[in-house]
């Protein structure tokens, strides 16, 4: 069953990405769903599945979007990586501020990690431009929508179909 | 502490960042589709392609909601009534736009004759700002191959890079990799346009003419189109507008910024010119 979840969660993050957000983007800036479903599992379970999302995820835009293998996958799975080894370390936990800290600071690291790689590849760009205009606006939406994301996420966990690593945390935000 | 051989996901993830690694130094700037992509794109993109549809239609809705209509003036007993015809008028008004579309595209056609196409719906846009592509619903079951001019009624919109069996994935001319060989139709001055990243919304699509010999005497509002030079682009597709023109201080680099005709944010429908790239080996015989 938590399989199930986790490839549904993945199948309908990407689906939002490469469908619908950009038809309801504001001014260009849109939330990052998959940075959201990772950062929430990585909170919840404390394991490797939000990265190894991040991966699929990211392989699939590679292949529709890019032609260049690796181009969204590494940045994804970076981040969905470091993560966890962050939440591994963490002994705080709550249901508002921690999320949205971490959301938009992986959606920060993933873009980090993107300019570095367009920067590997010279795709000519302005970092100021960039992060003032994009970077920063999207975190900041991130942020925000990760508290819809987190709750689906809480309540899903609830429900009891998922086996988490560590309840003791779990049971804190219940 | 354990060393960091020991700690496992850390050695996995090392190994698998260093696997796409490679992966990007193998793949990048080659647009040829390996037989793995192709299979598993075939098949995911129909799921792509009814996703899109449904969401597109969502954000129409929403849209609409956010556009200001004035839903409290209704009356509670005319809502049931109203929101069935909104329906109804949503449907005709859709059904309205693809025939303007559709027109448009008639108006192209008479006007480049002798071009062959290949109608296509939009079926998924790429995310982030970095990359500016989207795919179509067609691909080399309908007699589409790479380098394929991309079309709409107001201009060029870009080419084919990559071809699924029924998908294909397109490059804009917004796309900072994109580079097209264009002429100034008034002063006939030949330069190159480059795309730029951060093309988020219409104000940021804008493109580059750069090589422009330096004494082009290009004003604001001269019209650009392709110069069919570089063997991709048939010559005579409208392109953009020029809106600003700079020269460098040394007067040795002569510049224009140029806005596109193409709104790259609302494509839904695209004609591929599936009979207009050059066999270069012909043409040098």
């Amino acid at each position: 069953m938590r399989y199930l979840i986790l490839s549904a969660a993945a199948a309908i993050s990407l689906a939002f990405t490469g469908t619908f957000l950009p038809n309801i983007n504001i001014a260009g800036i849109s939330p990052d769903i998959i940075i959201c479903v990772i950062a929430s599992i990585a909170i919840l379970e404390k394991s490797m599945a939000g990265a190894v999302i991040g991966l699929a995820c990211g392989l699939i835009l590679d292949l529709f979007f890019t032609g260049a293998i690796g181009f969204y996958a590494i940045p994804y799975f970076v981040t969905g990586a470091i993560l966890f080894f962050v939440c591994t370390k963490l002994n705080y936990i709550d249901r508002y501020l921690l999320p949205v800290i971490l959301a938009s600071g992986a959606y920060l690291l993933k873009e980090l990690i993107f300019a570095l790689l367009a920067y590997m590849m010279n795709i000519s760009f302005s970092f100021g431009y960039m992060l003032i205009r994009y970077i920063l606006p999207e975190m900041l939406f991130t942020g925000v929508f990760m508290l819809l994301t987190h709750f689906i996420f809480i309540k899903i966990y609830r429900a009891g179909t998922m086996k988490l690593k560590s309840a003791k945390d779990f049971k804190r935000l219940l | 502490m354990l060393p960091i051989w020991r700690n496992r996901p850390l050695v996995v993830t090392i190994i698998v960042v260093i696997i796409l690694v490679v992966l990007l130094i193998v793949t990048a700037g080659d647009n040829n589709m390996s037989g793995a992509e192709s299979v598993v794109g075939s098949i995911l993109s129909p799921v792509q392609n009814a996703l899109y549809s449904a969401t597109d239609a969502i954000a129409d809705f929403f849209s609409r909601i956010f556009s200001g209509a004035d839903i409290e003036a209704e009356n509670a007993a005319l809502q049931e009534r109203v929101a069935e015809l909104e329906a109804q008028l949503m449907d005709y008004d859709e059904m309205k736009l693809e025939s303007e579309r559709l027109k448009e595209f008639l108006n192209f056609n008479t006007e480049t004759e002798g071009l062959e196409y290949v109608t296509a719906k939009v079926i998924g846009k790429g995310t982030g700002h970095w990359f500016n592509m989207f795919i179509i619903n067609v691909g080399l079951k309908d007699g589409i191959a790479v380098d394929m001019p991309i079309v709409n009624g107001d201009g060029l919109i870009g080419r084919v890079v990559a071809t699924g069996y029924n998908y294909s994935r397109v490059l804009t001319i917004v796309d900072s990799s994109s580079g097209v060989s264009a002429i100034v139709e008034r002063t006939r001055d030949n330069g190159i346009l480059n795309g730029t990243v951060s093309t988020g919304d219409e104000e940021d699509a804008l493109l580059t003419m750069s090589y422009l010999p330096l004494d082009a005497d290009l004003v604001p509002g001269d019209t650009v189109i392709t110069s069919g030079l570089a063997g991709v682009f048939p010559k005579g597709i409208a392109i953009g507008e020029v809106i600003e023109v700079s020269k460098s201080d040394d007067g040795m680099k002569n510049e224009a910024v140029i806005s596109p005709y193409v709104d790259f944010y609302h494509l839904e429908e695209v004609m591929v010119i599936t009979s207009a790239t050059i066999d270069i080996e012909e043409a040098l015989e």
